[in-house]
């Protein structure tokens, strides 16, 4: 069996996460330090991601390694599958999919909110992120009559 | 715990990703979100990409209005602008518009606006020298007598737009980082095309001759001819110097697609083998020449006439690494199909790898 080489992982709780560094590459942030330092065997700290969410992205970058028997149509329904999640948890991942720096995760998450957004009216989308309102009643109806040109 | 304020699950995500949440929304949408806290009031206004397209919600005056207040309001860059909708109607806004955008260094331009609808493009289009990508249909496009070329462009693709041959001949020669030209609904019938840079040709419409002066890094053609009665004679009357001009000129071709649509019926019965030179290919094709790139070839609408075949079996023995050479013969060729399938099979292929694919719907 060819040789892997492994990198360590630690979450901002302190879990650590071994893992295979193609995996790891996929992460540009994890991919410059690993560059820039090249620690043998040392422990990488990611101390802006929990654990939970850590072996999530995890989950996605080991998906997302080219595997040649994924054909492209696996891979989108998995994906889907993936972002079928809580909205706390898209945003934590999306938290540290910017920190971690995956583009492709980044647009599946962004892909998936908007979506969210789509065809619901603001009460609605205010519900669902919990978005406070802090515009006063006449406010709101007085932004509403000035921009009629995008609300009417 | 319930009545503690729950966590805004978006409202303070980095801004570079609110933009690239917001520029997947319908327009309309995104900036609706101004409506939803202080927060977000202008938050839409960074949008980089401004895509008006078909709503039903904005009709003609309103759209109008609509595409005028966000070009007001938008802050920043804007890298991308597209109309495509059938719900406006060419109005002197269109130009304004453009002039906006013309000295707020636009990267791309896409236009396209109802069936009924040919506008005429202003000429601060022109002036976008930061355009990497524009996209016209149906329009008439004029360069100005001073225009000296768009030094970023990279993809061009007319529609249906009126143009002269001189005009675009000068206008492709003079984009020097050109990388993808689509040309349909296109007549001109002699183009040539001279682009240093050109990775991915289309064409599509009637043709009479077609000159790759000077395209050293071409992978793909796409050709779609269609070729009227009168076209077919002149066109096989000059075509060895056609072809040798037009592979000539693509040392590193990999790809061929080619749906050739002669005039069905009459047209066939005109083809007299006679009138073509069968050997210009190997006479007049220099030995350096062609396809010693070509992985891939697709001819459409095969009707198994001999210049055809011809042609296809000089690309089988001259393609050292050729893949694939797909035929599709004409629904009109029934009863030659099993001719020509023995035909291709007898042709030597040069290439190992070289499958023949013979495509029936």
């Amino acid at each position: 069996m060819a040789f892997t080489k492994k990198v360590t992982l630690k979450s901002s709780d302190g879990e650590l996460f071994i893992i295979d560094r193609a995996v790891a590459l996929q992460s540009r942030t994890i991919q410059y330090v690993l560059e820039d330092t090249n620690p043998v065997d040392a422990i990488i700290p990611v101390p802006a991601v929990d654990a939970r969410t850590l072996s999530k992205v995890l989950e996605y970058c080991k998906k997302h390694l080219i595997d040649l028997n994924t054909d492209f149509e696996d891979y989108s329904k998995w994906d889907k599958d993936f972002v079928d999640a809580e909205v706390w948890m898209l945003y934590d991942l999306i938290m540290a999919a910017d920190y971690l720096h995956i583009p492709p995760l980044i647009d599946l998450i962004c892909d998936k909110i908007a979506s969210m957004f789509k065809g619901q009216t603001p009460d609605k989308i205010r519900e669902i992120f919990n978005i406070d309102n802090d515009f006063s009643k006449e406010e709101e109806e007085d932004f509403k009559k000035k921009s009629g040109w995008a609300f009417k | 715990m319930d009545d503690a304020p729950k966590l805004d699950l978006i409202s303070n995500l980095p801004l570079s990703i609110i933009e690239s949440i917001l520029v997947r929304l319908p327009i309309r949408e995104a900036v609706r979100t101004s409506i939803l806290s202080s927060k977000w009031r202008y938050r839409w206004s960074g949008i980089t990409d401004l895509v008006f397209e078909d709503d039903l919600f904005l009709l003609n005056d309103k759209l109008k209005k609509f595409i005028t207040q966000v070009l007001l309001l938008h802050a920043g860059p804007i890298h991308k602008f597209q109309i495509t909708t059938s719900n406006l109607r060419i109005c002197p806004d269109i130009d304004q518009w453009i002039l906006f955008l013309s000295r707020n260094d636009v990267k791309e331009i896409l236009l396209e606006l109802g069936e009924c609808e040919w506008f005429t493009v202003p000429s601060c289009l022109f002036s976008c020298q930061k355009l990497t990508r524009l996209e016209l249909v149906r329009c008439e496009l004029h360069p100005p007598l001073t225009f000296k070329g768009f030094l970023h462009l990279k993809i061009l693709n007319l529609h249906q737009v009126s143009i002269t041959c001189e005009a675009i001949q000068s206008l492709v020669s003079s984009c020097p980082l050109l990388e993808c030209l689509s040309l349909s609904y296109f007549d001109c019938l002699a183009l040539n095309i001279s682009a240093p840079n050109l990775k991915y040709l289309f064409l599509e419409g009637e043709f009479k001759e077609i000159c790759l002066e000077n395209t050293p890094v071409l992978v793909s053609v796409t050709v779609a001819m269609y070729m009227s009665d009168d076209f077919v004679e002149n066109f096989e009357q000059s075509s060895s110097c056609n072809f040798i001009k037009f592979f000539g000129g693509a040392p590193h071709l990999e790809r061929l697609i080619g749906h050739i649509y002669f005039t069905k019926g009459s047209s066939n019965a005109s083809v007299s083998p006679e009138v073509l030179d069968l050997d210009f290919w190997e006479n007049e094709c220099p030995s350096d020449c062609a396809f010693k790139c070509l992985q891939t070839v697709k001819m459409t609408d095969i009707s198994g006439l001999p210049h055809e075949m011809r042609f296809i079996k000089f690309l089988l023995e001259n393609s050292p690494i050729l893949e694939i050479m797909s035929i599709t013969p004409s629904v009109y060729a029934i009863e030659g199909r099993i001719h020509m399938v023995t035909e291709l099979l007898e042709f030597r292929r040069v290439s190992p790898h070289a499958k023949i694919k013979f495509v029936l719907d």
